[in-house]
C-alpha cells in the first residue's frame, strides 16, 4: 500500500494518461488557433513600430480611448442590465409553460438565436430605417410630420445588441429554474408566504445564479461587440472594438490595434475575475451545466 | 422541553372529496374524520390517489368535489398560504439559500412576529427536534435525519393546527428510521399534534398511526387501527398490501353455520371460519404466512397438508419457506428462526397445518391487488431496509 501510494505522484495512472490523449486534439487546435496568434498579437503591441511601452502609454494617457474603453463598458452594462429586465420573466414563462406553448416559447427564444448576427442586425436597419416600419407608422399615426433618425443612434446599438443577446441570458436562467424543486415554492406557501413572498424569498434568490451567470455571458460578449455598434451605431457610438479595427483598416496601425486589443483582453479578464472574487465563480458555473 | 399547552392539534374532516384530471378521477368521493391529536395514515401504492388528497389538504390542488374541513371551519376556498397546516415534504424541500435558523424562523417571518418573539420560537422548535445548536448551519451541512428535523421544526414552529407529512421517513436509512418514527411518535404524543401522513410504506403506517386508511384506486379500501387491518382486512387488497399473504383462487364446497369447506383451483381443500358465508360459488382465500405451522407428528389441526420446502429464505429473526403441496399449490410460510440455526431445511418433507380462523374468505369480485405488484410467491420483504 505504503510503496504504491508513494509511487503515485511520480507517474500518471493509465487511465488519466488516456484521457489526456483524448483532450490532444482540441489542445493542438486551441494552442494553433488561439494561444499562439494571441501571443503574437501581445508581443506586436510592444514591438511595432518601435519595442517599447508607447502605445500602452498613449492608451493610458489620452482621454480619448479611455472614454472609449468607458463607454463600451458602459454599453455592455447597460445592455445586460436590460438583458436581465427583459430576459428573467421570458425565462419564468418558459419554465412555467407546458406542452404547445412550451414547444411556442422555446422556438421563439431559439429561432432568432440560430439566425445569423448579421441578418438580425440587418434587419434591425430595416426596421428603423429613415422610411423603415416604425417611421411608416409612426408618420401614418400623425405623432410625426417627418421621419425621425432612429439608425445610426445609440438607441439603434442598444436595441440591437439586446434583441441579439437575450437568448444568452435567457437559457441559464431558464435552466435554473427548470432544475428548481418546486416542493421549495409549495414549502414557501405552505408556511405562509404568499405567492408574491414565495417567488420574492425562495424563487428569486435561488435562480440568482442562473441570472448570474446569464449576465456574466451577455457583459462579456458585449464588451467586444463589433457588428452590431459598427452598423446600427452613430458616429458617436463608438466602441473599443470599432476602435481596434479602425486602427488596422483604415491606419493600418497594427502595433497600436494590438495594444488595444490587449487592453480589451485585460479590462475583461479584470471584471471575470472581479466577479469570481465578489459573486463566487463557483455559483455561475453551477448555473451554466 | 416543550411549554405546556392544551389540545394543539385540530379535528379534520374530508367531505364527498372528488378530484378528476381530464376523464380520470384520482379521488373518488373521500370521507373521513380524523381526530385532534389523532395521527392518519393515508396508505396506497402510487396512483390510489393519497398524494392528490394530501395536496388537496394543503390547497395545492382544487378538489372537483368536497369540502375539507379544519378545526370544525371549511377550508376548501382558502390559499395555501392562509390555511395553517405545517408540511414536512417528502425530500424535506429545505431553503437551501437560508441557514437552519432562517428556515424555521421563516413562516414566523411571513406571521410578522417580533424578533425576539421569533428568536425565542426557534431555539423552541430546535430544541424540540434536538438540534438547538444548529442554528448556524446551512442545511447542506447537515446530515439526511438532521435535515428531516429541521423541516419538522419548520413545519411546527408556527403551531399550525395539522401537520401532514409525505413519506416522512422514506429518504432515511433503516436505522435512522426507527429513531425518528420513535421520536416522530413522542413528538405527536406529547404536542397532541394532529397528523396527516401519506405512505406506500407499510412499516411507517404500521408503528406511526392510530389508524390507518388503505387506499386504492382513490377510494379508502378500509379505515382502521394497524392491528384491524392486519388482522381483520376486509378485502384481498389490504390482507396483500399490508404485511405478506397467500392468495388462492378457490370455490366452496359446502358450508355451515360457522364454518365452510372450500377447495382451491388445484384442488387443495381446506376449512375456513365462515364470518359472513360468501355464498356457493367462487372465493378469494387469504392466509398470513406466519400463520402456517409446520405439525410435530401426532399434532392435528383444522387444515393439514403434506408439503416440501422449495426454499428457505433465512431473514434473521425468522425464515420464510416457499412449500409446494403435493396438488402443486404453492404456500408461504414464515416461522421463528430456531435457536442454534436449525429447523426445516430446502428439500425437507414436512407436515404443515393452519387452523381455519386463520384462512380469510373473501368474494371473488373482491378487488384485488394491483396487477404492479408482485405475485405473493415471489414477494419481497418490501420494506427497503439499505
Amino acid at each position: 500500500m505504503l510503496a504504491t501510494a508513494r509511487g503515485v505522484p511520480l507517474t500518471i495512472a493509465p487511465e488519466h494518461r488516456r484521457r489526456l490523449l483524448l483532450l490532444l486534439p482540441a489542445l493542438i487546435f486551441l494552442a494553433l488557433a488561439f494561444a499562439l496568434p494571441l501571443t503574437l498579437i501581445a508581443i506586436r503591441s510592444v514591438t511595432d513600430p518601435a519595442p517599447g511601452f508607447d502605445h500602452y502609454v498613449t492608451i493610458g494617457t489620452a482621454s480619448v480611448y479611455l472614454r472609449v474603453l468607458a463607454s463600451t463598458f458602459g454599453l455592455a452594462l447597460t445592455v445586460t442590465l436590460a438583458t436581465v429586465v427583459l430576459g428573467y420573466p421570458v425565462a419564468y414563462a418558459l419554465a412555467r409553460s407546458r406542452g404547445a406553448w412550451r414547444s411556442l416559447l422555446v422556438a421563439l427564444v431559439l429561432l432568432p438565436f440560430w439566425t445569423s448576427l448579421l441578418v438580425r442586425t440587418y434587419a434591425w436597419m430595416v426596421i428603423l430605417g429613415r422610411y423603415g416600419i416604425v417611421n411608416q407608422v409612426l408618420m401614418a399615426l400623425g405623432i410625426t410630420e417627418e421621419p425621425l433618425k432612429l439608425l445610426h443612434t445609440s438607441l439603434a446599438t442598444h436595441l440591437g445588441m439586446i434583441h441579439i443577446l437575450l437568448p444568452f441570458l435567457i437559457l441559464p436562467v431558464w435552466s435554473v429554474m427548470t432544475r428548481l424543486d418546486p416542493a421549495l415554492t409549495m414549502a414557501a406557501r405552505s408556511l405562509g408566504a404568499s405567492p408574491l413572498r414565495a417567488f420574492l424569498r425562495v424563487f428569486v434568490p435561488l435562480t440568482l445564479p442562473g441570472v448570474m451567470a446569464g449576465a456574466m455571458l451577455v457583459f462579456i460578449l458585449a464588451l467586444g461587440f463589433y457588428v452590431t455598434p459598427a452598423l446600427l451605431g452613430g458616429p458617436a457610438d463608438l466602441t473599443l472594438s470599432m476602435l481596434i479595427s479602425q486602427q488596422v483598416s483604415e491606419l493600418l496601425a497594427w502595433g497600436f490595434a494590438s495594444a488595444l486589443a490587449v487592453t480589451l483582453l485585460v479590462a475583461t479578464l479584470a471584471v471575470l475575475a472581479l466577479a469570481g472574487r465578489f459573486l463566487g465563480l463557483g455559483r455561475i458555473w453551477e448555473g451554466l451545466d | 422541553m416543550a411549554p405546556a399547552s392544551g389540545s394543539r392539534g385540530a379535528p379534520v374532516r374530508l367531505a364527498g372529496l372528488r378530484k378528476d384530471f381530464g376523464s380520470s378521477v384520482a379521488v373518488d368521493d373521500l370521507s373521513l374524520e380524523v381526530g385532534a391529536g389523532e395521527f392518519l395514515t393515508l396508505l396506497g401504492p402510487s396512483g390510489s390517489g393519497k398524494t392528490t388528497t394530501l395536496l388537496m389538504i394543503a390547497g395545492f390542488v382544487a378538489p372537483t368535489r368536497g369540502e375539507v374541513y379544519v378545526g370544525g371551519k371549511p377550508i376548501t376556498r382558502k390559499p395555501p398560504h392562509e390555511r395553517d397546516i405545517g408540511i414536512v415534504f417528502q425530500h424535506y424541500a429545505l431553503f437551501p439559500h437560508l441557514k437552519v435558523f432562517g428556515n424555521v424562523a421563516f413562516p414566523l417571518q411571513m406571521r410578522k412576529q417580533p424578533a425576539a418573539r421569533i428568536a425565542e420560537r426557534v431555539a423552541w422548535a430546535l430544541d424540540l427536534v434536538r438540534l438547538g445548536d444548529m442554528g448556524g448551519r446551512y442545511p447542506h451541512q447537515l446530515s439526511g435525519g438532521q435535515q428531516q428535523r429541521v423541516a419538522l421544526a419548520r413545519a411546527l414552529v408556527f403551531e399550525p393546527s395539522l401537520l401532514l407529512m409525505d413519506e416522512p421517513l422514506g429518504a432515511l436509512d433503516r436505522r435512522l428510521r426507527e429513531t425518528m418514527q420513535g421520536e416522530l411518535k413522542r413528538l405527536q404524543r406529547s404536542l397532541d399534534l394532529t397528523v396527516i401522513c401519506v405512505t406506500h410504506d407499510q412499516e411507517e403506517a404500521l408503528t406511526l398511526s392510530d389508524r390507518i386508511a388503505v387506499m386504492n384506486h382513490g377510494r379508502v379500501e378500509q379505515l382502521g387501527t394497524p392491528e384491524e387491518l392486519y388482522e381483520r382486512p376486509l378485502t384481498p387488497f389490504v390482507a396483500q398490501f399490508l404485511g405478506e399473504s397467500n392468495a388462492l383462487a378457490a370455490s366452496v364446497l359446502h358450508g355451515g353455520a360457522d364454518r365452510v369447506v372450500v377447495r382451491t383451483a388445484r384442488g387443495l381443500e381446506m376449512v375456513a371460519a365462515a364470518v359472513a358465508p360468501p355464498g356457493d360459488g367462487e372465493v378469494r382465500l387469504s392466509i398470513r404466512p406466519e400463520r402456517v405451522d409446520f405439525l410435530q407428528p401426532g399434532e392435528s389441526c383444522d387444515n393439514m397438508v403434506d408439503a416440501v420446502i422449495d426454499e428457505a429464505v433465512y431473514l434473521g429473526d425468522a425464515v420464510r419457506y416457499l412449500l409446494r403441496t403435493p396438488t402443486g399449490e404453492m404456500l408461504i410460510a414464515k416461522a421463528r428462526s430456531a435457536v442454534g440455526g436449525g429447523g426445516p431445511r430446502m428439500g425437507d418433507a414436512v407436515r404443515i397445518g393452519w387452523s381455519a380462523d386463520a384462512v380469510m374468505v373473501y368474494p371473488a369480485t373482491a378487488a384485488s391487488i394491483a396487477s404492479g405488484l408482485p405475485p405473493p410467491t415471489k414477494a419481497g420483504e418490501g420494506r427497503g431496509g439499505g
